[in-house]
């Protein structure tokens, strides 16, 4: 979790988010049906497809609202472009995000790009395979081509037999 | 009840299904000792991959995999001082200390024992309470139906949200809307669609919860590196200390009743279960300092409730469909996947199911004594595993598992942009479990207050005279109203003015 200053700035943001989300579904509601024959009554409001959509928007406007006001109460709403830009500049050292952005992009390739388009067992050998090297092989040291090997290893052997295994046994053919 | 359950135990013994459960128990073990997976992916797992068997037998797994990963953390906790999920942070305070000092085999054993008998409480109040939950659950209308969503989804969100309840009640929200999307079921109006054919016959449960417990998980443990190591611990001697256990048996019967109450609240879990049994424990303990320096009685305490509340989390899913914890969620998706009811119904449509799943909860239970016993020196291996191995093969597991659930892609995406906005909402204070609760009982909650209108003609009377809709709307109401500082400050000091006349009576 962010920083308790952090976090509070961030929560003036995403709560005036959520609060412009609660609103779009509160409109998107209003544009259901609310008052239908279908069903043969006159007017049945709370038959509405619309009705617990509205519900729910109107609750998330408030419950965004009582976030809202303990960020600003906590001075949320302060200076939130200066740490926004001191957070972006130090973006080329910080590792953290690094690896959080490899892993998103690199799973987001797998899925989006590699599921259905190349064999399943190949594009999943690949993904294991470089992800453990990525994470596990810096800082190897003396034990860096044992590791290799485990990593090689374990990347084709499990993806390949759990594939066998749904395919073969469980009836399920993978992607 | 209970005379069912006892032929059930025998009943569901066959070969093929004790193993199942063996090999689910050791799977869970494995899922609960490693840091980084966690119980609620052991089950979400396993029920994409046993989603083809049997209900008995896909149940005997996800059981299984359930106990033994509420179990498993234990193992971790005490041999390297890390709790491999939250359920079995409570027993690293003491067990880690006792295994420095080389009693690590006495403080596994002893908690396989708790354990043991943490699961065998919870089972016995799921026997003995369910048919009650079920008379009282038979008198629900829809009006107690939509008002028990609610209330779940929100005091979900105020117990589990770690930097404010609004938070944790935006989550419920944002689960329930994801409910809402997809055909709804009185007039067939497709909502919030935006076009996308695969969203009509709305979002599978199985692959958001997958996806809401592993992406984000694989994400935090790459991103920090969670170490496992250190210096080999010495196990030394297997033997539970019984005496001790018999001695007291006053704080184990007090920890199950936490375990049990804790499990039977919607959405709170195990790890909370174990806090709030140790910290109890600690309060009235005769000798409250040795708590956290090696006390083998805060061992007991928390692996007694984290256990029990097994039992406690299923009661809700079997009588009302509304899930204690987020691995019994799993196992309410899993249920759904089967084609099996939970609700107050289910013990007129299916008898046996209620002592079937008491049964599976026994042999699991013998089980994890066996197995928790053998393994324990056998386990100090396997925390050895690196995650960074680990987690690409969950992530390749949970990829396959989406897709499994109707062969279909789109499940696989659905898991993982749902992951990475939980991940991010994580970071920000909100909780995922009620976003969880609320997905699961969104379309109860919707359905059944269309359902309660139309009875009524439109009037929220029913809402205010019918005495269950009104003892709900009263604790929403008081989970609401309790955040606020006004009402704080009102019971603050009402407390006060009490303890003061008490004082001045005194």
């Amino acid at each position: 979790m962010l920083p308790r200053q952090a976090r509070r700035k961030a929560d003036f943001v995403v709560c005036l988010l959520f609060i412009a989300f609660g609103g779009l579904v509160l409109y998107q509601s209003s544009l259901m049906p609310w008052e239908t024959s279908r069903t043969g009554a006159e007017a049945q409001w709370y038959l509405s497809p619309g009705l617990f959509p509205a519900i729910l928007g109107i609750l998330l406007i408030l419950f965004s609202l009582r976030v809202l006001v303990s960020a600003v109460a906590e001075g949320g709403h302060r200076d939130i472009a200066g740490p926004l830009m001191a957070w972006i500049l130090d973006l080329p050292r910080n590792v953290r995000v690094h690896r959080v952005v490899f892993i998103v992009v690199w799973s987001g390739l797998y899925i989006f790009g590699a599921l259905g388009r190349v064999n399943f067992q190949l594009a999943s050998v690949v993904f294991v395979f470089v992800m453990i090297a990525v994470f596990w092989l810096p800082g190897a040291g003396a034990t860096l081509a044992r590791r290799a090997a485990i990593a090689a290893l374990v990347s084709v052997i499990v993806p390949v037999s759990i594939a066998h295994v749904f395919s073969t046994y469980l009836y399920v053919p993978v992607p | 009840m209970l005379h069912s359950f006892a032929e059930q135990i025998l009943v569901v013994a066959s070969f093929q299904n004790l193993l199942v459960l063996a090999g689910s128990v050791l799977v869970g073990m494995v899922f609960g000792a490693l840091p980084g997976l966690t119980a609620t992916l052991a089950v979400a797992l396993l029920s994409t991959v046993t989603f083809n068997l049997s209900t008995e037998l896909a149940m005997f797994a996800l059981i299984g995999a359930y106990v033994g990963a509420i179990y498993g953390p234990a193992h971790s906790a005490i041999l390297l001082g890390i709790p491999g999920t939250a359920a079995g942070a409570a027993t690293a305070l003491d067990g880690h200390i006792l295994a420095q000092r080389g009693q690590g085999g006495e403080a596994i054993a002893t908690a396989t024992i708790a354990s043991v008998v943490g699961t065998v409480f919870g089972l016995l109040a799921m026997i003995l309470v369910s048919p009650l939950l079920i008379d009282m659950a038979l008198l629900f209308t829809s009006v107690e139906f939509f008002l028990l969503a609610i209330f779940g989804v929100l005091i979900c969100g105020s117990l589990t949200a770690p930097d404010m309840p609004a938070k944790g009640w935006i989550s419920g929200i944002l689960g329930l809307m994801l409910a809402s999307v997809g055909i709804e079921t009185i007039q067939g109006y497709q909502r919030f669609t935006m076009g996308i054919p695969e969203l009509a016959c709305g979002i599978e449960v199985v692959p958001v919860i997958l996806g809401a417990f592993a992406i984000p998980q694989i994400i935090r443990v790459l991103r920090d590196r969670e170490v496992v190591g250190g210096a080999r611990p010495h196990i030394g001697s297997l033997r539970p200390r019984l005496g001790f256990l018999w001695r007291n048996k006053g704080s184990v019967l007090r920890s199950g009743c936490i375990g049990v109450g804790v499990g039977t609240i919607p959405g709170v879990g195990e790890d909370i279960a174990s806090w709030a049994s140790y910290d109890t424990g600690k309060k009235l303990d005769s000798d409250p300092e040795s708590f956290g320096k090696g006390n083998i009685k805060g061992v007991i305490c928390a692996e007694t409730a984290n256990n029990a509340c097994i039992g406690g989390a299923i009661i809700p899913v079997l009588t009302l469909g509304v899930p204690g914890s987020p691995p019994a969620a799993m196992l309410l998706g899993a249920l759904n996947l089967h084609g099996v009811r939970p609700g107050p119904m289910l013990a007129f449509e299916a008898p046996n199911f209620i002592p079937q799943m008491g049964a599976m909860l026994l042999w699991a239970s013998g089980f994890i004594l066996v197995l928790g016993l053998l393994m324990a020196r056998a386990s100090v291996q396997v925390l050895r595993l690196p995650v960074e191995v680990l987690m690409p093969l969950v992530a390749f597991l949970a990829v396959l598992g989406s897709y499994a659930l109707g062969l279909n892609v789109f499940n696989v995406y659905l898991m993982f942009l749902f992951g990475v906005v939980v991940y991010l909402l994580e970071e920000l204070g909100y909780p995922v479990a009620p976003a969880v609760i609320g997905v699961l009982l969104g379309t109860m909650a919707d359905f059944s207050i269309r359902r309660a209108l139309l009875g009524s003609g439109g009037s929220l009377e029913p809402f205010v005279t019918r005495p269950v809709a009104l003892i709900l709307l009263a604790l929403i109401v008081f989970s609401l109203a309790l955040q606020s500082r006004l009402l704080k400050g009102a019971v603050r000091w009402c407390f006060g003015k009490c303890g003061a006349a008490r004082n001045g009576t005194a």
